[in-house]
């Protein structure tokens, strides 16, 4: 047993992967509600928190966590395969940012007060995080937001407002980035917070996506009174928190289970369509496999960093770059070969079966935008990855400008 | 293809610093040097032999061959690990054609083929081999080479195609005697032979091999059965995942001379390098290379794990060859049209590594033949496989 309460039955990266490929695949198979398998929105955690609790239980709803912080402490292999039989069985994802970037972030940047207070609620599931970086004015630019936050005894007083903040209604915390220091140069003045969503002066407003889900909300704070403990990191430091955590994200939105699981439901399709043996179609097919097998493969490089603890370089915005324009290119074959199937909302009849077809189609479409767009990510790999020189300055207007630049590019 | 495991002998995975070293040193042995490799080609050599005598000295030729004839008894992360840093020095000694195949290929064949073995990793023979039928399929299939006349004076007909190495001391056929595959030694100056070049886009060349009524000794069928083909196919599979290796190299060596030229070459008062248009095409290219890395790294895993069947084994090596083909394909190019003009000119280094490309892009199967025989070989996996190799 360590410190945050979890044990673990066993060393599972002592197995053989074919046994704990089986074992996993018996626990999801033997207790994974057959109603949410394949769900096609996010799910709320009222519909959902029976399976996760039981994984909690377990000890196993942080995977990918190193075992004394609680987690599985699973090496890449057994990672993919714990991840891959989910997808084999359409589980669901639930509102996972505690574990997938709270987490590893703590590790980093935390204290140790902090890790014993917000770690085991994240590991019992009680506690469920929201991101809230994005603001009205403040997309790719993110260092421009405005949020503010301003000292008063041993509390942060927040107003301003956040918005795409998913799932806000439906969790509990929420990460945000406000600005301490509205003098200093835009990264300079930025701190990182957790907040309660049920603090008083928060309130929450959904809003409705062309998909016709309601996942997206905006956040609004007045007045609301944030304890210094809150505050992770140094004063005024939050912005390279707040990247760290953008980098385990761009890891798991950089994982293979959304390109594999939009390449199950393409084969499907093409199979219930009679289509799979037709040349052109196969080659395409073939090409697209072995696209999401690279992924895979690429993903392990990067796993075997979380695993160990670590915090990924400039370089992880490939794997987001790669995956989510991955899905969209799959997501266009689907449509391409649904026929008139395609333009039905919801489940309809595709030969001898019930099928979600624009299901992929609605999950690949924002997927180039949220997590730092792909064209903010070939921006930053082109830079500090491949070393190639800063285009000029474009802030303000046109002209040459005189004052030194305020704006980011991460 | 069978599924039983292991045709080729097993060798497990070698440590990560060791590959990192050997790289290292790698790397400075044999740098990028592109005059050596344009004054060669402009003296219509195909390779240097004395650039092949320090590869033996180095060790690297007989990495493949296991100790008991003389080799290092390598694995395939060793191997790919040479086969890059030749990559990126755009060297044209044919390390994957005449020492990975040949001694894949032969060491798994007990008897005379082994003495070829530990003449090819002395550095005492280059030997060629010659297997292929006219489409050039990727699939080792049944010889086009017959021997008939009986098994104590065969005598030869028909033509083994794309031989990747014509100037080979001796040359490995593959043919056919008495429905039987075999292993056939034959000397350049063979009575019956004629060689048919052709001149390939790096200034290497590739030759068909054309026999009418060649008589050939009894003893020069080093081998004979069905086990000449297994081998061969395990050979021809671990050459793609060297020849991939290859490939990484000259991608990477071209994507860097690229980034090069962008930061270097000014136009309207700015480096090429900070039109953004400029850096996120080079950001494509690096994905492609990313991608091969890893391509290149999951196969190998494969290859240096115990429990891979051959059939593992070809998925693998058909998968990171369809990404290596594919890739620096559309690296080297793009990294012509990055550079303008002066990237298609001889004079610049680049140009060899686009040929370069073109040649081993071809070699032993095109991105397109592979992504086929992976979905063929991996059909009967789950569909949610995240590639993890089972
Ligand atoms: C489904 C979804 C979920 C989201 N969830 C969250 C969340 O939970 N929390 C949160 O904080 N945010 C969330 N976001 C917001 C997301 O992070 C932003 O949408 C993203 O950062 C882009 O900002 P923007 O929408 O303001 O677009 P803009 O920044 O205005 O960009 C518009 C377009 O211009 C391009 N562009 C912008 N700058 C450049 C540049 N310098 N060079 C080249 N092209 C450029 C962009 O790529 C994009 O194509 C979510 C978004 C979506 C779609």
């Amino acid at each position: 047993m360590n410190r945050y309460g979890v044990v673990q039955e066993q060393d599972w990266n002592l197995l053989q992967d074919a046994e704990f490929q089986a074992l996993v695949r018996a626990e999801i198979e033997a207790n994974y509600p057959e109603e949410l398998r394949y769900p096609p929105r996010r799910l709320y955690w009222r519909e959902q928190r029976v399976w996760f609790q039981r994984m909690a239980e377990k000890g196993w709803i942080a995977p990918s966590w190193p075992t004394e912080y609680g987690g599985m402490g699973l090496e890449p292999a057994k990672l993919l395969i714990f991840l891959s039989e989910q997808e084999r069985w359409g589980v669901a994802r639930f509102q996972d940012q505690g574990i997938r970037m709270i987490g590893p972030m703590l590790v980093n940047h935390g204290t140790e007060e902090q890790r014993r207070r917000f770690l085991p609620g994240i590991l019992s599931c009680e506690d469920r995080y929201c991101q809230g970086y994005s603001e009205p004015e403040a997309g790719s630019d993110l260092a421009s937001l405005r949020t503010r936050a301003r000292r008063d005894g041993d509390a942060y007083v927040v107003n301003g407002s956040k918005i795409w903040t998913t799932m806000a209604h439906d969790v509990t915390h929420i990460m945000l980035l406000a600005r301490t220091d509205p003098d200093a140069v835009a990264q300079r003045g930025i701190s990182f917070f957790i907040i309660e969503l049920s603090t008083p002066g928060i309130t929450v407003r959904p809003i409705q996506d062309i998909a016709g889900h309601r996942e997206l909300c905006e956040v609004f704070f007045e007045d609301v009174r944030v304890p210094v403990d809150n505050r992770i990191g140094e004063e005024n430091a939050g912005w390279d928190v707040g990247k760290s955590v953008l980098s385990y994200e761009r890891v798991n939105i950089g994982t293979p289970q959304m390109p594999a699981y939009a390449l199950e439901r393409l084969q499907t399709i093409a199979r219930l369509r009679g289509m799979s043996q037709d040349r052109l179609v196969k080659g395409r097919l073939a090409e697209l496999k072995l696209d999401v097998k690279h992924l895979s493969d690429l993903y392990t490089s990067f796993a075997a960093i979380l695993v160990e603890g670590g915090t990924p370089g400039p370089d992880v915005s490939i794997l987001k770059i790669w995956a989510t324009e991955l899905t969209r290119r799959i997501a266009d074959l689907i449509g391409e070969l649904a026929g008139p199937a395609g333009a039905v909302k919801g489940q309809v009849q595709v030969g001898d079966e019930q099928v979600d077809v624009l299901d992929v189609f609605y999950k690949a479409l924002p997927s180039t935008i949220y997590g730092g767009s792909n064209d903010v990510q070939r921006n930053v790999i082109a830079k500090r990855v491949l070393g190639l020189p800063s285009e000029p300055p474009l802030r303000g207007d046109a002209r040459p400008s005189r004052t030194p630049r305020s704006g980011s590019d991460a | 293809m069978t599924n039983s495991p292991n045709t080729s002998s097993f060798v497990g995975a070698a440590p990560e610093e060791m590959l990192a070293d050997l790289k290292a040193v790698g790397r400075k042995a044999v740098p990028p040097d592109v005059a050596r490799v344009r004054a060669l080609r402009d003296e219509g050599q195909d390779f240097d032999r004395a650039q092949w005598q320090r590869l033996v000295d180095l060790g690297w030729i007989g990495l493949s061959a296991p100790v008991h004839l003389g080799g290092e008894g390598a694995g395939m992360d060793v191997v790919a690990t040479v086969a890059e840093v030749l990559g990126r020095a755009a060297a044209p000694e044919p390390f994957a054609s005449a020492a990975v195949l040949p001694l894949h290929w032969l060491a798994q064949l007990p008897g005379a083929a082994e003495q070829v073995v530990e003449d090819i990793v002395r550095g005492e023979l280059i030997a060629g081999p010659a297997w292929q039928d006219e489409a050039g399929s990727i699939a080792v299939a049944s010889p086009s080479v017959r021997a008939n006349g009986g098994a104590d004076a065969p005598v030869l007909n028909g033509t083994a195609w794309w031989l990747p190495v014509p100037d080979a001391d001796v040359f490995m056929v593959l043919a056919q005697l008495s429905g039987e595959p075999v292993l056939v030694r034959c000397a350049r100056d063979q009575r019956g032979l004629t060689l048919v070049p052709l001149e390939l886009a790096d200034g290497s060349r590739s030759a068909h091999l054309r026999f009418v009524d060649a008589p050939i000794e009894p003893a020069a069928v080093l081998a004979r059965g069905d086990r000449v083909l297994r081998t061969l196919n395990a050979a021809v599979d671990a050459t793609r995942l060297a020849v991939s290796a290859e490939l990484l190299g000259v991608m990477e060596r071209a994507l860097e001379i690229t980034l090069d030229h962008l930061r270097q070459r000014v136009q309207f008062g700015r480096p090429l390098g900070s039109f953004q248009a400029l850096q996120h095409a080079a950001v494509d290219l690096f994905i492609q290379m990313r991608l091969t890395r890893a391509a290149l790294e999951g196969a190998t895993r494969v290859w240096t794990d115990p429990g891979s069947t051959d059939r593992d084994r070809a998925a693998a090596s058909s998968s990171v060859k369809a990404r290596a083909s594919a890739a620096s394909a559309l690296i080297t190019t793009k990294a012509v049209h990055l550079h303008g003009a002066i990237g298609f000119t001889d004079e610049h280094d680049l140009g060899q590594y686009v040929n370069r490309a073109v040649v081993l892009g071809a070699y032993l199967g095109t991105a397109h033949e592979h992504r086929d025989r992976y979905q063929e070989l991996t059909d009967d996996e789950g569909l949610n496989k995240v590639g993890v190799a089972q």
